[in-house]
């Protein structure tokens, strides 16, 4: 099996840990946390952008809404 | 009930976790004016690509017209569907005094419970804890069939289930494992991004699947022979010496047993069992064993064969042998999150007497994932991972549904004469379905609580409505098989005489007398007693965040040793040996074909417009997958005289199913595969049970004994014979095909 150093396992673990700090702060709600930064400067172009085709329902767009008063 | 105004970009929209399958994606939903209108991507970049059209479908599930409303009760014939509407209260109160007689005259364990927590998600293990508290062990679930078996086998080994770390990985195995964009996309997404990065991803697989058309290395083994497989890969590591040698020699038993074993699999074995050229075998299992950092992702294949315990214990022994367990890369043994009070402790599995529990169906001839094993494994359980009982994704103390069935139908070995279902369409849900059939009109009571109406519900005394994840607040956890805590929002009202599962089991357990372990009074009161030994609310984690992970740890053992009963990875199973099976992996083979029926049948697969049984009603699904295909490959077809899109006849020694053919190059030779879990909503009051038994692969698969495999009592569902022929266009046909 391939072995890693000492070093090079302990520099992945702590790569790994830090990885895992990051995400929960980019999780993280509030416009000032990074999480807002990130939805400010990204979301118009990844996320706010028209859905991939596949995931559109055109044809039968919400047909159902007639008996959500049950 | 309110939401958190400050938690969310408008009035209008919320987070959310989809159960429209079982993988839980992180989604936008929106409203207006009180009800759900769209589903969206998460806007975080790290979430967004995860959503599959399924989930996109969310309001035309959420509110389709044949949604569950109030509450019926059967006034003809079981079977019949014909109701009455009848209040929630008047429901449950003669629900409770129903059960109250079968347990006074047949004994706790003659009631059952089988229920999906994807589906119904705010269970809290409650359904264990009434359960538990009235005596009966008989609770089983779709996980025995997948995920959660897989969860028992595992922990007989090294005391957890792994998590592979995708994010860091150089290499991933996939067994028959095939994540699509719009079916297991999160590990669709990881898997490519591991790709480019430069991960190799080797595929193992009758067919050319998606993943494997654009895999590193294809192996293309008869189907059921994953564990001869596996035992050849062991060969070329271990007479190679590309294992982890300070691993083995320092935490693990039973290596040399395991060699021995291993050498009765020399590679020409293994090629004429598996039919892949012992090169690619060998190629294969260097790529494996050498990489920096590998992982064998969680497959429902190896969960459904005749040597299924041998298989995922195969996988179990890859992962320790090669150093590739808890480290980065490989995969982590995550333990239970202690900012989350786990469902092991919230079901009380003390409550129920040592005795009531050695009754659980399963218990004596196939206890692997039952309290038996459970049991076994207890001590060291609690010394590694702080509690006593370990119910990762809900499936390690669980009744054996093919004995369960069984005792249904026959009696045999005691009678079980009530059966709630609870987000959990059972007849088509397990093998044999006619026995489940039997045993279902031979209950003193059934209960169903569904979102739609579904062959199982119709053969209840009562259905409840249920309610949906855009209706609920939620905390996930996927069951303790991640330490990640991810928020999903109450978006819109459900219907009023609907109830989560949360109040279905609270109910009845204060109408049963012991209301007093049932203390929350809402689903936030709950989840504020799940996070309360983080020091928060549910209020205050819905303002906080969309998710969190534990900050991982590596390598755990080295403080704490393995919660097994030796302390380390037991290549050679003290518990198996102690239960009287083979403590070592083996290959067993599977049915074999004959002249009558020549063909290797597999079923269970999934369909990316639908999440096992449901979604047949829902127009924007049912559109991309109209009706069952079964596939065949074209000299097959040819021998057959059949064509592409002719109707067919499929038959096996247990069942028939009729369904369109699809000729596929990429399919193997002398193989059938049939899509899982197929019946027609739309013939209700046309056909008994909606078509229930005309295109169901539940009909084909036997549970008999001697196809089962021996320590779970897994039936085979990949490679039992079977023949095909041409077939009239059903006479339903006309209906099935104009729906509006």
């Amino acid at each position: 099996m391939a072995t890693r150093s000492a070093f090079t396992q302990w520099r992945a673990e702590k790569r790994s840990w830090l990885m895992t700090n990051i995400a929960n702060r980019l999780f993280r709600k509030g416009e000032g946390g990074v999480n807002g930064l990130l939805r400010r400067r990204m979301a118009p172009s990844r996320t706010d952008a028209p859905l991939d085709p596949d995931l559109e329902h055109p044809d039968l767009e919400h047909p159902d809404l007639e008996h959500r008063d049950e | 009930m309110s939401t958190s105004e400050a938690a969310v970009d408008s009035p209008e929209t919320r987070h959310v976790v989809c159960t429209i399958c079982d993988i839980g994606c992180q989604m936008r939903a929106e409203s207006e004016d009180g009800h759900l209108t769209r589903i969206r991507p998460h806007e975080n970049p790290m979430l967004a690509k995860n959503i599959c059209y399924k989930g996109t479908a969310a309001p035309h599930i959420h509110n389709h017209k044949d949604r569950l409303r109030r509450p019926l009760k059967r006034v003809g014939e079981r079977g019949a569907d014909q109701w009455e509407e009848i209040s929630y209260a008047q429901a449950m109160d003669e629900i409770a005094e129903r059960l109250g007689k079968v347990v006074e005259q047949y004994g706790p364990e003659a009631f059952a419970v089988s229920t999906s927590g994807w589906n119904t998600q705010t269970t809290h293990s409650l359904d264990r804890r009434f359960m538990n508290l009235l005596g009966s062990p008989n609770w089983t679930s779709g996980v025995s069939l997948c995920a959660g078996n897989t969860a028992a086998v595992n922990r007989m080994t090294y005391g957890w289930f792994p998590m592979p770390d995708f994010g860091s990985t150089n290499c991933i195995v996939l067994f028959g494992h095939n994540p699509r964009k719009h079916s297991w996309t999160p590990i669709y997404n990881a898997i490519n991004s591991a790709r480019a990065r430069g991960a190799k991803v080797i595929v193992l697989d009758p067919r050319i699947s998606d993943q494997a058309e654009v895999a590193d290395l294809h192996l293309r083994l008869r189907t059921g022979t994953d564990a001869a497989m596996c035992l050849g890969w062991l060969k070329v590591i271990i007479d190679e010496k590309l294992y982890d040698e300070d691993f083995v020699r320092d935490w693990c038993v039973g290596f040399e047993e395991l060699r021995k074993r291993v050498d009765e699999y020399p590679l020409e074995r293994v090629e004429e069992i598996t039919g892949v050229d012992r090169e690619l075998i060998a190629e294969a299992a260097r790529v494996y064993a050498t990489a920096d950092g590998a992982v064998i992702p969680w497959t429902p294949i190896t969960d459904q064969q005749i040597s299924s315990t041998s298989a995922i214990r195969l996988h179990s022994i890859l992962r320790a042998l090669t150093g590739n367990l808890d480290i980065v890369g490989g995969e982590t043994l995550g333990g239970f999150n202690p900012d989350y009070i786990p469902e092991s402790e919230i079901g009380m599995h003390d409550a129920i007497a040592p005795e009531q529990r050695a009754k659980q169906l399963g218990y004596q001839d196939h206890p692997a994932y039952t309290y038996r094993v459970a049991e076994m494994l207890r001590e060291p359980t609690e010394k590694v991972w702080g509690y006593p009982w370990a119910d990762i994704v809900m499936g390690c103390q669980m009744a054996n549904p093919s004995d369960l069935f069984r005792a249904m139908d026959t009696g045999d070995p005691y009678p079980v004469k009530a059966f709630f279902a609870l987000g959990n369409n059972a007849l088509l849900s397990y093998p044999n379905q006619h026995q489940i059939h039997r045993g279902m009109l031979n209950q003193d009571l059934i209960v169903a609580h569904e979102i739609f109406m579904t062959p199982t519900a119709m053969l209840a005394d009562y259905v409840l409505p249920g309610d949906v994840f855009t209706e609920r607040n939620h905390v996930a956890d996927s069951w303790s098989w991640t330490t990640r805590l991810t928020l999903s929002q109450k978006v819109v009202d459900p219907p009023a005489e609907a109830s989560s599962t949360f109040e279905f089991w609270t109910d009845l357990a204060h109408r049963m007398g012991f209301g007093e372990h049932f203390p929350w009074k809402t689903l936030e009161d709950i989840l504020d007693y799940r996070l309360s030994r983080s020091g928060r609310t549910f209020r205050d984690f819905e303002a906080q965040t969309f998710m969190e992970a534990r900050p991982p740890e590596f390598r755990k053992y080295r403080k704490t040793g393995f919660a097994t009963p030796s302390g380390k990875v037991e290549l050679s199973s003290s518990v198996l040996d102690d239960l009287g099976f083979d403590p070592l992996p083996y290959h067993r083979e599977g049915p074999t074909p004959t002249a009558e029926f020549p063909y290797r049948v597999f079923t269970g697969v999934r369909e990316d417009a639908f999440f096992q049984t449901g979604q047949r009603g829902v127009e924007v699904l049912r559109r991309k997958s109209p009706l069952p295909k079964l596939f065949l490959h074209p000299t097959d077809a040819q021998v057959e005289g059949l064509s592409d899109g002719d109707w067919v006849r499929l038959e096996t020694e247990n069942g028939h199913v009729t369904a369109l053919l699809s000729v596929q190059p990429s399919m193997k030779e002398g193989h059938i595969r049939v899509p899982h879990g197929w019946w027609y909503p739309e013939l209700r009051g046309h056909e008994p049970l909606a078509g229930a038994f005309l295109s169901s692969d539940a009909v084909l698969c036997s549970d008999s004994n001697d196809l089962l495999d021996y320590e779970q009592g897994i039936p085979h569902f990949k490679g039992f014979p079977g023949r095909i022929m041409a077939s009239e266009a059903p006479e339903q046909l006309p209906r099935m095909l104009n729906r509006e």
